[in-house]
């Protein structure tokens, strides 16, 4: 489990994976935003009202706009959520090349045109894993929460800090079963990079048998790359919050800004990472088709 | 001398004869909490009053509120309900035998639901008479006023209750629908309350009176007058005493509550404070809060008493909790000193406080007063006023039963919000000096009273003026919106000198009142002037040294109803920087988004 920390430094290597992977998100809520921006920039940018949220969040400002725009809000989210759908397909697409390359471990130089190669060959494949994990994401979801709701009639009678230990246990259990899920998801991706050809039935028994004597260590793993980005985040914010209220004018907003995709571009390095560790370590027991070519020397025929 | 000796002996004929007329009467009571079977037994004994002639008596049983799932209340709490049905733990009181004077009236008696009656057969006057009823309450398991959870009780409305008697001889007994609260007349209470030992009460008052039995204590009390006698028990209470001004105030905790003592404190004492120098003193000699659990997530308020619920620790992250406390001590004089029928009438004590409540904000932490503080999110008082009250924009007058509404949402939305915003408006018209007056003067005369709608326009007219009361009729009757607007500012130049500043003044709705608007120029003068709109909409225009950089209509916010803020003020260029920086963290949301969907 420690040796993730090692893996850090492949990051640098792949760093154009990264970079590539932050921008397609970036630009995905760029594209996504933009109509958000002009829209209330039309109300906002003739009212003094709204200068103070030059400051801070200032939620009589944001109330006032979506109280005016209440028809335009449910838009939003549906514009939002097509987005995020049209980004998980897309996704699925990537995915084929970034799960070949942790797996095979071809990090620096990345071969792009294997890369985009396997996009396109596993897509289907991986299409099918995320539909599978719906699935499992929501049973899991409905069960995990009935586990704690009966930890909860057990604590019914705590109040006070007891009782927000309580809720933030609750949350935890959920957030771990969902983790278990997420990571048995990603040995499930490796396998298709390494079994490209094996039917999905047999990709997710080999994921499972991976997956059920390293579930405690990847778990673990996973939570070591999660902290700093946790840390990184709340950094983030205390410093924008100081950003915008020490500097309140367009230098701020672009301070802020900065500040918030150096969270957002820690978050695809934090998956990175964890991926970059998980490969190495599912190609350890199932090298699949990255197993070395023997080389038959042929002694006897001289 | 002799003249004086005459005097003194009128005065003292007229002190004894005075009581049959204004004294408050006494209504005995002698109970026993069974905290076995969660019931209280008793007799509640209640000497009929002299005058006016009575024919009839009447009563009250609130527990019945939470008798059946026919009950009209509990129309509004559809899980509550659902709990009762599960736990089948409902409550409810009976009466067992009913006397007048030692004669058996318990055949005689017509209780349906909350409401008790006798009316005796002959005719009979009841004046001087006194009753006594013998009853059992059963507790409800997490009801909402009286209730039960674990070993921590409330009990409120837990014995018969008087109705309000009119000045006719008629009964005001009110029909305890959705959203109703206790309506009881102003009484004296000589109590008796028998509990098991190592319960804790916490009372109105200090019993006057404390006899330790065989594994029980028997506490005596003596409180009023006052329209109604709530206690609060846990076996766990711990209890921190201090002093407000010349109250003493108990604070009723569990170990767990503890870390918030001193935010809770602080809130009381603000607005105890704030209450007193600004409307009048308090009345009673002890002020008590309590943490109860209960199913009613909030504050319950009782005179010389008040319930909070435990905040289970995420509560305390905002200043809600505090807003709370803050809201159920005002009702301390809304309510518990200034009473009303909160049936019929229910913006006159809710209203009324939340008003107060965003004031004491207002003044303790100023117009910035922030309920959030979370990652540089700000909510003052009246945003979250604001926020409850838009979406209840066109949902009727707020000058109405509780029973007419239909949810909790509009209620609260209605009643709590857009009435404080309401009350606020017409206060801010009235301006500093005869608000002070104003509420002054309406605490004084309702003293230990029962208040109604007309003694509050009334007054509004002998202190405001006919146009404040026309303003209050508009606001709690009106039920259209208010919005006051600028725009199409345009700069000309008009001659080598000056400017001409052209814009558009507009006004929505029936308040039809003068509002004042700035005009502030690129050299950094401002021009203050006043607008009375005769038309719905007006285009102003002004010679001015320069040209204007933004024109703002109400720029102190008088017009609290007002629900669009944003068009309250037009600039002359525009500043996308505000939009920006939202779209900047919408934009960080959704990247958040696309994280969590697509793990990247």
């Amino acid at each position: 489990m420690i040796e993730v920390i090692r893996h850090i430094r492949q990051l640098k290597d792949a760093r154009a994976i990264w970079l590539l992977l932050y921008l397609l998100k970036a630009s995905f809520a760029l594209l996504l935003v933009i109509p958000f921006f002009f829209t209330v920039n039309a109300d906002l940018a003739r009212t003094s009202f709204a200068r103070s949220l030059m400051a801070s969040w200032d939620m009589s400002v944001i109330l006032e706009l979506f109280a005016n725009q209440s028809d335009l809000l449910p838009m939003y989210i549906l514009v939002i959520l097509i987005g995020a759908v049209i980004y998980l397909a897309a996704m699925q697409f990537l995915n084929g090349g970034l799960y070949y390359t942790v797996v095979s471990g071809s990090i620096s130089p990345i071969k792009w045109r294997e890369f985009f190669a396997e996009c396109g060959s596993c897509f289907s494949a991986h299409v099918k894993i995320t539909l599978i994990m719906l699935l499992v994401y929501i049973l899991l979801f409905s069960s995990s929460m009935f586990v704690v709701n009966l930890f909860g009639v057990a604590g019914q009678n705590l109040i006070g800090t007891a009782a927000l230990i309580m809720l933030i246990g609750k949350l935890l259990i959920v957030f771990i079963i969902l983790l278990a899920a997420s990571i048995f998801a990603d040995a499930a991706r490796a396998t298709v990079a390494a079994y490209p050809d094996r039917p999905m039935r047999e990709i997710l028994k080999i994921a499972s048998a991976y997956f059920r004597p390293n579930f405690a260590a990847l778990t673990g793993a996973y939570i070591i790359t999660y902290l700093p980005f946790l840390i990184l985040w709340a950094l983030v914010e205390w410093l924008a919050l100081r950003a915008t209220g020490g500097m309140s004018g367009i230098v701020g907003v672009l301070l802020e800004f900065l500040l918030f995709q150096v969270a957002a571009s820690a978050r695809t390095g934090q998956k990175l990472w964890f991926l970059l560790h998980l490969g190495r370590d599912f190609r350890k027991t199932n090298q699949g088709r990255f197993l070395p070519q023997q080389i038959e020397l042929k002694l006897d025929a001289r | 001398m002799m003249s004086f000796k005459l005097i003194s002996a009128i005065c003292f004929l007229l002190f004894l004869c005075l009581p049959a007329f204004g004294a408050v009467d006494t209504l005995h009571l002698a109970a026993e909490l069974d905290t076995l079977k969660k019931q209280v037994v008793g007799l509640m004994s209640y000497r009929l009053p002299d005058h006016p002639d009575l024919s009839s008596f009447e009563f009250q049983l609130v527990p019945n509120m939470y008798a059946s799932d026919k009950s009209p209340y509990l129309e509004s709490r559809p899980e509550l309900v659902n709990f009762f049905k599960q736990s089948g733990e409902w409550g409810n009181l009976t009466i067992d035998s009913a006397f007048l004077d030692d004669a058996d009236i318990t055949a005689q008696l017509n209780i349906a639901y909350t409401r008790g009656t006798y009316r005796p057969d002959n005719s009979q006057q009841l004046n001087g008479r006194t009753i006594r009823l013998y009853f059992t309450t059963r507790i409800p398991r997490l009801g909402e006023r009286l209730s039960y959870f674990g070993e921590e009780y409330l009990l409120d409305g837990w014995f018969p209750f008087p109705a309000v008697l009119r000045d006719d001889g008629s009964w005001d007994n009110p029909e305890y629908g959705r959203f109703a609260e206790l309506v009881g007349p102003f009484l004296q209470y000589d109590l008796q309350l028998t509990v098991p030992s190592g319960m804790i009460v916490a009372a109105p008052v200090p019993p006057v009176e404390r006899q330790e039995r065989n594994r029980s204590i028997r506490y005596r009390y003596h409180f009023g007058p006052a329209h109604d006698f709530a206690v609060a028990l846990s076996p766990h209470y711990l209890i921190d005493t201090t002093r407000f001004g010349n109250t003493t105030v108990h604070f009723y905790y569990h170990s767990e509550e503890q870390p918030i003592l001193p935010e809770v404190k602080a809130a009381a004492e603000s607005a105890f404070v704030y209450m007193s120098n600004r409307v009048g003193n308090y009345t009673y000699t002890h002020l008590n809060y309590a943490f109860t659990a209960t199913a009613m997530i909030g504050g319950v308020e009782f005179p010389g008493m008040i319930s909070l619920y435990s905040p289970r620790g995420g509560a305390m992250l905002s200043r809600l909790y505090e807003f709370m406390v803050v809201h159920e001590t005002v009702h301390q004089w809304f309510y518990g000193m200034v009473a009303s029928d909160q049936v019929r009438e229910p913006w006159m004590d809710e209203t009324v406080t939340n008003f107060f409540t965003d004031r004491i904000f207002t003044h303790h932490w100023g117009d910035d007063n922030n309920l959030l503080e979370i990652a540089g999110f700000e909510m003052s008082s009246n945003d979250y006023l604001r926020l409850m009250a838009r979406p209840m924009d066109r949902q009727g007058k707020i000058n109405r039963p509780a029973a007419s509404f239909y949810s909790n949402v509009e209620f609260n939305g209605v009643i709590y919000n857009r009435g404080a915003l309401a009350l606020k408006t017409f206060d801010n018209l009235l301006g500093d000096s005869l608000s002070q007056w104003f509420w002054r003067e309406y605490a004084q005369r309702n003293h230990l009273r029962r208040v109604s709608e007309d003694d509050f326009i009334n007054l509004a007219e002998e202190i405001g003026g006919a146009s404040r009361r026309q303003v209050l009729l508009t606001l709690l009757n009106g039920t259209e919106q208010v919005d006051y607007g600028v725009g199409e500012l345009v700069n000309r130049r008009a001659d080598s000198i000056n400017a001409e500043i052209s814009f558009m003044l507009s006004r929505t709705g029936k308040l039809d009142i003068t509002v004042p608007y700035q005009v502030v120029l690129y050299n950094d003068d401002t021009l203050h002037h006043t607008w009375t709109p005769t038309l719905h909409a007006e285009r102003i225009t002004i010679i001015a040294p320069a040209p204007a950089r933004e024109v703002v209509i109400d720029p102190d916010h008088l017009i609290a109803v007002d629900t669009d803020l944003m068009n309250n003020s037009v600039l002359a260029g525009a500043d996308s920087r505000p939009g920006l920086r939202l779209s900047s963290g919408v934009m960080f949301l959704i990247e958040s988004l696309l994280s969590a969907v697509g793990g990247w």
